[in-house]
């Protein structure tokens, strides 16, 4: 059993979706769908923005499956495409200027307590380059290299990012007692 | 628990229920999407320190050689380097005359008759 089919994706049902199979894509959709929202939603701070990135994601996946070597996790290549994508979409947006900070701020979340509103609230204010390095590093669990390849950054820049970011965190949240 | 701990368990929303339906439609429209390329790693660390560590090894032993052949070369005389093109070929030019050579040469001696030019 090759490594894609221990990891969220059979080795037919990756071979059905590379040809552009409909039923195949839903599979794939249905078995990761729900997790790459998450990553995209955490990352990209609004469900608008992180439907559109899975959209995209899974618009693309036929063609980028000819590209994938199935070598390592299926699960996590297509976590790594769909935060590439994210990404991609945070620059576009900071170039764009056209989402203002209310907007950023998570909407559709279940309903939580006051302490977890806060923390959201917090996190939704920070910039996006801290944002995305604290939710890849301390929510996804990427390493602090895996981050810096993704953001096209150093492994420095990386931890002095993230330390930025925890720091406003805890300010923001001492403020708000 | 603190809010570090509490951070890594925030949850965020489940997709849209019609977002898969969208998904589907847009290929059947015929929609494509080029998605940024994920690569991965090829080397690992040690494979590219070794690597390195041979390009060193392979430059200190070629370059010593290199600078050896020059030095000779010039102080003969015979092999001047007279500087490298773009692709690194070096051109042998033969040492000039000197001016003893050209002028006090036995060939002036031999051509001239002294009585010629006696015109008294």
């Amino acid at each position: 059993m090759s490594a894609a089919a221990t990891s969220g994706g059979s080795e037919a049902q990756i071979d059905a979706a590379r040809t552009g199979d409909p039923e195949a894509l839903a599979s794939l959709y249905r078995t990761h769908g729900a997790v790459l929202y998450r990553l995209a939603y955490r990352l990209t701070g609004t469900p608008q923005d992180a439907e559109d990135v899975v959209h995209d994601v899974f618009v693309g996946l036929p063609e980028a499956l000819g590209r994938y070597e199935e070598r390592g996790s299926f699960a996590s290549w297509l976590k790594r495409v769909t935060a590439r994508v994210a990404l991609m979409r945070l620059r576009a947006r900071t170039r764009r200027r056209e989402v203002g900070i209310e907007a950023t701020l998570p909407t559709a979340a279940p309903p939580l307590d006051s302490a977890s509103v806060a923390l959201r609230a917090a996190v939704g204010a920070l910039p996006d380059p801290l944002r995305a390095v604290l939710v890849l590093k301390e929510i996804e669990g990427y390493s602090h290299a895996e981050v810096g390849e993704l953001l096209g950054i150093s492994v420095g820049a990386s931890r002095v990012r993230l330390n930025r970011a925890m720091r406003r965190l805890r300010k923001t949240l001492e403020d708000g007692r | 628990m603190n809010w570090e701990d509490e951070l890594r368990k925030l949850s965020a929303p489940d997709p849209p229920g019609e977002l898969l339906a969208r998904i589907l439609a847009s290929r059947a429209a015929g929609a494509r999407v080029l998605l940024p390329g994920v690569a991965h790693q090829r080397f690992t660390w040690r494979e590219l320190v070794v690597a390195a560590a041979a390009a060193v090894v392979i430059t200190l032993a070629v370059a010593p050689r290199r600078r050896r052949v020059r030095f000779r070369s010039s102080r003969h005389g015979t092999l001047t380097n007279i500087g490298s093109s773009p692709r690194g070929d070096r051109r042998a030019v033969a040492p000039l005359p000197t001016y003893r050579a050209c002028h006090a040469g036995p060939r002036y001696g031999r051509n001239v008759d002294i009585r010629v030019l006696d015109y008294h």
